[in-house]
C-alpha cells in the first residue's frame, strides 16, 4: 500500500472554529457570489471523499500526515544508492565463504599465534580458560538487520552481516565459564585479520556489541567515499541454533563454576554457591544462536506492512532525539520492531495501520505496561519453557523472544525502563494535546540529558569505586558479569540511591555511553578508566525534606532502616506522639535543603561502599555564585531566598498598617509590582538605614528635612525602591480634569506620608508622584493608582492627537497591565520551586552579556515562564541549572521571525485562541516585535514592543549558543578539570568600538558585580534604624547610561551590565557614519566634511555630514563628569 | 577611529552656503577639551509669526549639546549684544511652558537641541551673524559653571522630593481655584440647560448621574450592524462553504509544509 500525500488532494480537518468559517463565508461571498459551484466550492469527488476518510482514520491531522512523509523521506536513506554497497557486500561475502581453515588447535590462553596487529578482544580473565580453538571457515554469511528489513535510518546508517560460526569450532560444554565467548572472540580475530588485507575495505576496529564486553563484533568501513561516507558494515559472528542446549542456557542456570572464576580463592571460601545462576550470561550467549531466527520472525511480521516499517522509522528518530537508543541495555531499533510484532501478535496492532497509528499503540503500550513486574514472554506457553516467574527473578526487565529462552531486554536496567516508560508517557501527551506541535516535539527536538534531569552526580572515574567488588554479596553478581565489574557496580548504586533518596526523586538514570571502539591493534580499553553521569529528577514536593521517617521503633523493619542509615538514625517523638526511627539532615537556610540529596548520597556511598566522598562530584548549585553579593557578611549561606522572605514579610505588615490608617477613601487593593515581591529579583535588597553622611542643611528649606542626598565623591550603596500600587476604593468625588486628578494624588501622597509617620512611626518622604517609606531597612514607593488619570489621559490623546501618546501607553501599562503580569507571574512563583533560581540566573546572565538595557526584566521573567507552562519535550524544570540551561537554548534555538511565544497562563489560552493568535502573527510578522510573546491578556507582545530589537535578539541567540555548549561542557566534566562556572558570565569585549570605563567606587550596585574581590566599603553597614530616608534608586551608570542614551542613540547603541557592571560598551551605528547633506533637524552631533577631491573638480563644493567622533567621545567623558574613569577607543 | 582623521580637515573652511545659510561657531564644555561641537546658527525665519521671537531679531541654533545651559547659550553670544531672551527646546515649533508647579514640573529638554535667541538690539543680529567661524567658545564660566554628571545626578535627586509643606500649599491653592472654577462651571451649566441654543436645540441630560456615558463611534455601529446582517444568512449552502474550508486549509498545509522543507526542518539532526 502506497501512501504518497501528493496523491491525496484533501483531507478531513476538525473545525470547531466556527465563527471562523462565518467570517470566511461573508468574505468569499462578497468577491465571488455565484463561484461555489467551482474550484473550492465544487462537490466532493470519490476520491477526495476516501483520501479525506483515510487521513481522518489513520492520522490525527492532515498536516501531520505531510509532516511524518517529510520526515521519513529525510532518515531514510534513498533506496537508488545502493549499487556501490552492494558490490562491496558481494566481495564480502565471497572473501569470508572462501576463508581457509586453520591448520592447528591452539590452547585458549595462547593468543600468541595471532598474526601481528592483532590483538585478542577480551578483557584477560584471572583464570585462564580451558579448551581449544582452530579455525573453520564460517558456514554462512547473510545480510540480517535493518538493513536487509527495510527499516535503517540516518544517522546511523549500517549493514548488519551474519557470520554463522562452523558447529565444528566448538565442544557441547563449551557454554561453560567462558568458553565460547573465548573461541569466539578468536574466530573475529581471525577474520579481522583478513580483512584487514582486503581491498574493498578501508578500515577494521572492534565495537562492543550493545556495550556487551564479551561481545565485541566487528566495524568494517568500506573503502569508495560513495559507500564508505555513510554507510559501515557490521560484522554479528553467530551460532546455529542447534550448537548449544537451549535448556542450559535458561536464564535459572549456573554456567560460571564458582570454583572456576575465584581459582584459587574459592577454596578458602567455605560458602560454595555454585548453583546460583547466571542469567546475563546466558543471555549473551543465546543472543549469538537466535540471531537468524529472529530475523525471519520480524521478516514474516513486515511482510505486506508498510505501515510497521514507517513506524520504526519513527520511534527510531523519537529515540534517537532523546539518546535512548545509545549505549548498553538501550532500546534499539531491534528491540522496537519486536515490540511491534508483540503487538501484532497480540492483535493490538493489524497490518491495514499507518505509522502514526502503531506510534500511538506502541507508545501505549510502554507507558501502560509494567515490564519490571508483569514481563512478556512470546512464546506459546509450554511447560518445558523457563517460566515467567523465573525471568523476573533472573532480570530488572522481561521481554522474551518466540523462542521463550532469551529475555530480550536481558541488559535492559529498571532505571532505563522507568525512563522509556516516562518518555513515552510525555509523548502521549503531546500527540492528544489540541494546541502543542506533537510532532515537532517527538521527533525534531533534541532531548540532551544535561537539559533533562535537575541535578547530576558524577564519578570521574570509576576505577574509584573498584573496592566494593570485594564485598561478598558482590560475587554472585559479578560472575554474571565476568570481565566486566562496572554494570554490576553501577547498578548497585543506582539501587542503593533509589532506596535512600526515596520520594525525593522521580527518576534517576544514568547519561548513556558512547559505545567504545578500538582499533584491532590493541587491547579492549578498561571500562573501569570511564567516567559515569547520573541524573536526578527530582520531585517538587520533598526532594527538600530534612527529616526521613522511618518504622516505629517497635516494628521488626526499624533494625533494616538503622542498618540502613546507620549513626545517622534516631529516634524521635512526632506531634501525632508517634515514635519513629528517623534520619535528620539540618539545614541552616533554604540554599542547604536544595542539596540534601548531595548530602545523603555522600552518606550513603560512605557507608555502603566505604567510598570517600570526594570520589563524587554533585552537581546542582555551582552557578549560584554569580547570584552572591561581594562583601556582606551572610555571602554564600543566604543565598537571596531569605532576603526575600524578609522583605515579604516587612511588606505584609507595612500593607496592615496602611489599611488601618484612617484615610478619605477606605484601601481597596494593595499590590507589590516590584521583581522582589515575585521572587524574581537577582539581587534582594539588604536592609539599609544609612548609605550617605550628606544631610540637606538646616537652612535649606526647599528640601524635607529627613532626607538623605547622595555624595558626588563617595559610594552611595544601592537601595532600591520597591514599587508597591495602592488602589481606593471607587469613588464619584475624584475631580474630572487631569491636572487635578495629578493635584489630589498629591494631596494623598502627603496624607499618607504624615499618617504613616505619625501612627507608625514609619520614615516617610512624600513626593508629587509617590510616598517612599522605610520600613526595617526597606524602602516602598507607594504610588496610588486612579483608573480615571488614565481615562482623562486617553481621552486627551485622543482629542489632541499630539504629544501624551506616549505618557498615556506608559501609564497604561503602568496601572493596568504591569498589575496584572505581577499577579500572573507570583502565581507561577508560588507553582514551581525552580522559577525564582531560574529567573535570576537567566536575568543576570542577560545582564552580564551588557544586553540589560536592551531586554526588559518583564520579557526575561515570560520567556522563564514560557519554560516552565510549556516545557516540552520536557517536563518544568526544579533545578535553577537545567532552567537557566533550558532558556539559553530557547534563546539560541528558537527561530523567532517564525515563532510567537504563548504564554498560557492558567490555560486561559483556548486552542482557537492559539490559532488566532499564530494565524495573526503569521499575517502581520513584520509589524509585530521581533521577539513576539502573547499572555491571556495581551495578544500583541506589549512588554517587548520596544525591545529587543532584531539584531539584539540575533545577537543574543548568538551569545546564548555560545555559552549553552560551554555549560553544558562543564556541566558534563566539571569532575575531571577545575572548571569555572562563572566563565559565561564574562562578556566578551572584542567587537565594542568604545569603552567607556567607570571609577569602581561610585558604582552603587557594585557589589553585585560578578568578579568584585574588593569589599567595597559601603555605609550600609550601620543597622540602626535612623530617622532619615536612605538614598533610593540612586545608581549614576544606570543616570549616565540614561543620559548618554538621550543625546546618542541614533549614532550609537550602548550596552551595560545593571549589575555592578564597570564599562559600558559602544557600537557605532553604521548607518549614521554615511556622509549625508546638511539638513538643520539632522545636524546633531554632526560636523561639516569638505572633500578636497570634489572641491577641485566641481566649484561649488557640497558639504556633506558626518558625526562629529571626537566630540561625541569629549561628550561621554562631560556628561559622565566624576564617573568616567577613561574613555578607550577600540581599534578599527 | 575611522572618521577622526577628518575631524580637523573641517575646520575654517565651511562657507555659509554649503549650509543651507547656517553659520556655524565652535562650542566646547570647558577649557580642558580639546575638541568641539559646531553649534549651527541663522537668521530665525518663519511663517508664523511669534511675538516673543521677533523675527529680525532672533538667531535659530541648533545642535547644541545636551549639557548647554540657556544661561551657557546666552553667554556664548552676549559679545555680539546684549541678550533679552534665551529659549531652548527639543524640536522648533514646540511651546514649552514656564511653570514652578512642583506637582507638575516641567519636562526637561532632554539631547541634544535647538534653541532661540533673541537680542534686544537689531544690530546684534548682524554681529551674530559675522561672527568668524573659527572662535570657540567655552560654555562652563568659572561663575556659571555647567554642571554634569555626579554633581548633575546628585541635583537632580533632590529635586525629586519638594518640601511636604510647600507642595501641601501648593496643592490646595491649586484646588481651591479648581473649585471656584468649577463652580462657576457648574452654575453656567445650570442656567444653560433647557434654554436653546442658536439653532434652537435643547440639551438634554449632559449632567446628572450618567453625564458620562461614552458616546459610541458611529462607524463602530456601522461596523456591527454589518456583521450581524452576515450573520443571519448564514445557513445557506455551510456544507458548501466546509467543503471550501477543508480544501483550503488541505492547501494551506501543503503551502507551510513546503515552507518548512525549505528551510530544512525535517532534518531532525
Amino acid at each position: 500500500m502506497k501512501r504518497k500525500i501528493e496523491e491525496t488532494e484533501g483531507n478531513i480537518q476538525e473545525t470547531n472554529d466556527t465563527r471562523k468559517t462565518e467570517a470566511q463565508n461573508g468574505e468569499i461571498r462578497q468577491s465571488e457570489p455565484t463561484s461555489y459551484k467551482k474550484g473550492l466550492f465544487a462537490p466532493l469527488t470519490r476520491e477526495e471523499i476516501s483520501s479525506f476518510k483515510e487521513t481522518e482514520n489513520l492520522f490525527k491531522s492532515g498536516l501531520l500526515r505531510m509532516q511524518i512523509t517529510e520526515l521519513l523521506s529525510e532518515v531514510v536513506p534513498k533506496k537508488q544508492r545502493n549499487k556501490a554497497l552492494d558490490e562491496v557486500l558481494h566481495e564480502l561475502n565471497s572473501l569470508l565463504l572462501s576463508l581457509p581453515d586453520g591448520t592447528e588447535e591452539h590452547k585458549l590462553s595462547d593468543h600468541s599465534w595471532l598474526p601481528s596487529g592483532i590483538k585478542f578482544p577480551l578483557p584477560t580473565p584471572a583464570v585462564p580458560v580451558k579448551g581449544k580453538f582452530c579455525f573453520r571457515k564460517p558456514t554462512s554469511v547473510k545480510v540480517v538487520g535493518s538493513y536487509l528489513l527495510g527499516t535503517v535510518t540516518k544517522p546511523d546508517l549500517n549493514v548488519d552481516i551474519s557470520v554463522q560460526m562452523p558447529k565444528e569450532c566448538f565442544h557441547p560444554k563449551d557454554f561453560l565459564n567462558l568458553r565460547y565467548h573465548h573461541k569466539r572472540a578468536l574466530y573475529l580475530a581471525v577474520l579481522a585479520s583478513h580483512l584487514k588485507q582486503s581491498s574493498f575495505i578501508e578500515n577494521v576496529k572492534f565495537i562492543h556489541m550493545n556495550g556487551e564486553v564479551l561481545r565485541p563484533i566487528l566495524l568494517l568501513k568500506p573503502k569508495g567515499l560513495k559507500v564508505g561516507k555513510k554507510f559501515v558494515i557490521k560484522l554479528h559472528p553467530c551460532l546455529s541454533e542447534d550448537t548449544f542446549k537451549l535448556q542450559r542456557c535458561a536464564p535459572n542456570m549456573s554456567n560460571i563454576e564458582q570454583d572456576w572464576f575465584m581459582g584459587e580463592a574459592a577454596k578458602e571460601d567455605e560458602s560454595n554457591d555454585s548453583s546460583q545462576p547466571t542469567p546475563h550470561y546466558n543471555a549473551s550467549i543465546l543472543s549469538d544462536m537466535f540471531l537468524e531466527q529472529h530475523l525471519h520472525h520480524l521478516y514474516k511480521c513486515l511482510q505486506d506492512f508498510s505501515g510497521m516499517k514507517d513506524a520504526v522509522a519513527l520511534i527510531k528518530v523519537w529515540l534517537h532525539q532523546r539518546e535512548l537508543d545509545k549505549g548498553p541495555g538501550c532500546c534499539s531499533g531491534f528491540l522496537v520492531s519486536m515490540f511491534i510484532s508483540h503487538l501484532l501478535a497480540v492483535r493490538k496492532v493489524n497490518k491495514h495501520m499507518s505509522s502514526y497509528q502503531i506510534l500511538r499503540i506502541l507508545l501505549q503500550f510502554l507507558g501502560s505496561t509494567d515490564l519490571t513486574k508483569e514481563g512478556i514472554i512470546m512464546s506459546n506457553e509450554d511447560s518445558s519453557l523457563p517460566s515467567k516467574e523465573e525471568f523476573h527473578s533472573a532480570y530488572d526487565v522481561v521481554f522474551v523472544d518466540p523462542s521463550g529462552y532469551l529475555n530480550l531486554c536481558a541488559g535492559m536496567t529498571v532505571a532505563q525502563y522507568r525512563r522509556l516508560q516516562h518518555e513515552a508517557r510525555l509523548a502521549m501527551e503531546y500527540l492528544d494535546s489540541t494546541h502543542l506541535d506533537g510532532f515537532e516535539i517527538l521527533f525534531m527536538k533534541p532531548v540532551p540529558f544535561v537539559q533533562t534531569f535537575d541535578h547530576f552526580l558524577l564519578i570521574p572515574n570509576m576505577s574509584a569505586l573498584e573496592v566494593i567488588c570485594q564485598r561478598k554479596d558482590f560475587m554472585i553478581h559479578l560472575r554474571d558479569h565476568p570481565g566486566d565489574w562496572t554494570p554490576v557496580v553501577a547498578d548497585w548504586l543506582l539501587h542503593l540511591l533509589t532506596k535512600g533518596l526515596g520520594k525525593r526523586v522521580e527518576m534517576l538514570c544514568y547519561k548513556p555511553q558512547e559505545l567504545c571502539q578500538w582499533p584491532i591493534n590493541k587491547a579492549p580499553p578498561s571500562a573501569s578508566r570511564s567516567s559515569l553521569m547520573m541524573g536526578l529528577m527530582l520531585n517538587a514536593e520533598h526532594f527538600d525534606a530534612v527529616i526521613d521517617t522511618g518504622p516505629s521503633a517497635d516494628k521488626p523493619e526499624a533494625k533494616a532502616f538503622r542498618e540502613f542509615w546507620g549513626e545517622k538514625s534516631e529516634l524521635r517523638r512526632f506531634h501525632d506522639s508517634s515514635i519513629l526511627e528517623a534520619v535528620v539532615w539540618s539545614c541552616k537556610n533554604i540554599a542547604e535543603r536544595r542539596v540534601v540529596c548531595e548530602r545523603i548520597i555522600k552518606h550513603l556511598v560512605q557507608r555502603h561502599g566505604g567510598l570517600k566522598p570526594n570520589c563524587l562530584t554533585f552537581v546542582a548549585t555551582q552557578l549560584d555564585g554569580v547570584l552572591h553579593t561581594a562583601g556582606s557578611s551572610d555571602s554564600g549561606t543566604q543565598a537571596g531566598d531569605e532576603k526575600t522572605q524578609k522583605i515579604l514579610q516587612v511588606y505584609d505588615s507595612l500593607c496592615k498598617e496602611i489599611r488601618a490608617l484612617d484615610l478619605p477613601l477606605s484601601v481597596s487593593a494593595i499590590q507589590g509590582v516590584s521583581p522582589v515581591f515575585r521572587s524574581a529579583e537577582v539581587f534582594p535588597p539588604n536592609p539599609c538605614f544609612k548609605n550617605s553622611k550628606i544631610k540637606p542643611s538646616a537652612d535649606d528649606s526647599e528640601l524635607p528635612n529627613n532626607l538623605l542626598i547622595p555624595s558626588e565623591i563617595r559610594n552611595t550603596a544601592w537601595c532600591p525602591a520597591l514599587q508597591v500600587m495602592l488602589q481606593f476604593e471607587t469613588s464619584g468625588k475624584w475631580p474630572n480634569e487631569l491636572t487635578a486628578v495629578q493635584h489630589v494624588k498629591a494631596a494623598f501622597h502627603i496624607k499618607l506620608a504624615e499618617l504613616l509617620r505619625r501612627k507608625c512611626s514609619l520614615v516617610t518622604v512624600a513626593s508629587p508622584k509617590h510616598i517612599d517609606v522605610q520600613k526595617e531597612g526597606f524602602v516602598f514607593r507607594i504610588k496610588i493608582m486612579h483608573r480615571g488619570e488614565l481615562t482623562l489621559l486617553q481621552q486627551m490623546v485622543k482629542e489632541k492627537k499630539t504629544g501624551d501618546e506616549e505618557k498615556a501607553k506608559e501609564l497604561e501599562k503602568e496601572i493596568v497591565h504591569l498589575p496584572l503580569l505581577a499577579s500572573f507571574l507570583h502565581g507561577i512563583k508560588q507553582k514551581f520551586i525552580g522559577f525564582t533560581g531560574t529567573v535570576r540566573l537567566s536575568k543576570r546572565w542577560i545582564s552580564a552579556q551588557l544586553l540589560s538595557d536592551h531586554v526588559t526584566e518583564e520579557c526575561v521573567e515570560l520567556l522563564v515562564t514560557y519554560l516552565f507552562l510549556s516545557p516540552a519535550p520536557f517536563t518544568p524544570p526544579r533545578s535553577p541549572l537545567v532552567g537557566f540551561l533550558r532558556f539559553l537554548n530557547l534563546l539560541s534555538s528558537t527561530d523567532w521571525q517564525k515563532t510567537p511565544i504563548i504564554v498560557n497562563f492558567n490555560d486561559d489560552i483556548t486552542a482557537e485562541d492559539y490559532q488566532e493568535i499564530t494565524s495573526t502573527f503569521t499575517k502581520n510578522r513584520a509589524e509585530l516585535p521581533a521577539l513576539f510573546i502573547a499572555t491571556p491578556k495581551d495578544k500583541f507582545s506589549l512588554w517587548t514592543k520596544e525591545k529587543p530589537s532584531k539584531q539584539i535578539l540575533s545577537r543574543l541567540s548568538l551569545l546564548a549558543r555560545e555559552s549553552q555548549s560551554i555549560l553544558q561542557r562543564q556541566v558534563e566534566t566539571c569532575a575531571l578539570q577545575p572548571t569555572d562556572f562563572k566563565q559565561i558570565f564574562r562578556p566578551p569585549l572584542d567587537h565594542y568600538d568604545v569603552i567607556i570605563h567607570l571609577h569602581r567606587h561610585l558604582l552603587s550596585r557594585g557589589v553585585q558585580a560578578l568578579d568584585c574581590s574588593k569589599h567595597v566599603k559601603e555605609l550600609s553597614s550601620s543597622s540602626r534604624p535612623s530617622p532619615l530616608l536612605p538614598v533610593v534608586n540612586f545608581d549614576p551608570a544606570a543616570l549616565y547610561l540614561k543620559e548618554l542614551k538621550e543625546a546618542f542613540a541614533d549614532v550609537a547603541l550602548f550596552f551595560h551590565d545593571v549589575y555592578g557592571g564597570n564599562l559600558i560598551g559602544v557600537v557605532w551605528k553604521p548607518q549614521s557614519f554615511v556622509a549625508t547633506k546638511f539638513k538643520p533637524l539632522h545636524a546633531c552631533h554632526k560636523m561639516p566634511l569638505t572633500n578636497p577631491l570634489s572641491s577641485e573638480k566641481s566649484k561649488q563644493p557640497k558639504s556633506l555630514m558626518i558625526p562629529n567622533v571626537s566630540a561625541i567621545l569629549t561628550d561621554f567623558q562631560t556628561i559622565g563628569e566624576g564617573l568616567v574613569k577613561r574613555i578607550e577607543v577600540m581599534s578599527a | 577611529m575611522r572618521l577622526n582623521q577628518h575631524g580637523y580637515l573641517a575646520r575654517n573652511s565651511i562657507m555659509a552656503s554649503d549650509l543651507a545659510g547656517f553659520r556655524t561657531i565652535c562650542v566646547k564644555s570647558n577649557e580642558k577639551c580639546v575638541s568641539y561641537h559646531y553649534l549651527y546658527y541663522k537668521k530665525h525665519e518663519t511663517r508664523e509669526k511669534d511675538e516673543s521671537k521677533p523675527q529680525d531679531k532672533t538667531l535659530f541654533v541648533v545642535n547644541i549639546p545636551p549639557y548647554c545651559t540657556k544661561r551657557a547659550l546666552k553667554h556664548i553670544f552676549r559679545s555680539c549684544g546684549s541678550v533679552q531672551n534665551v529659549d531652548i527646546v527639543k524640536h522648533p515649533g514646540v511651546q514649552t511652558e514656564e511653570t514652578t508647579s512642583l506637582v507638575l514640573p516641567p519636562d526637561t529638554v532632554k539631547g541634544f537641541k535647538v534653541g532661540f535667541v533673541v537680542f534686544k538690539k537689531l544690530s546684534s543680529l548682524d554681529a551674530a551673524l559675522n561672527l568668524d567661524s573659527s572662535t570657540v567658545k567655552v560654555l562652563s564660566t568659572p561663575k556659571h559653571p555647567v554642571v554634569t554628571g555626579m554633581k548633575k545626578w546628585v541635583q537632580e535627586y533632590q529635586m525629586q522630593y519638594p518640601d511636604a509643606s510647600r507642595l501641601q500649599a501648593e496643592v490646595n491653592e491649586f484646588m481651591a481655584n479648581y473649585d471656584a472654577k468649577k463652580e462657576q462651571l457648574d452654575k453656567e451649566a445650570a442656567e444653560a440647560r433647557n434654554q436653546p441654543d442658536e439653532e434652537g436645540w435643547i440639551t438634554v441630560g449632559s449632567s446628572g448621574r450618567k453625564a458620562g456615558a461614552r458616546i459610541k463611534d458611529v462607524m463602530e455601529l456601522q461596523e456591527r450592524r454589518k456583521k450581524k446582517k452576515l450573520g443571519k444568512n448564514k445557513s445557506v449552502q455551510v456544507v458548501s462553504f466546509f467543503i471550501a474550508n477543508l480544501r483550503k486549509k488541505f492547501e494551506e498545509d501543503k503551502k507551510r509544509i513546503a515552507e518548512m522543507k525549505s528551510a530544512r526542518k525535517f532534518r531532525p539532526y
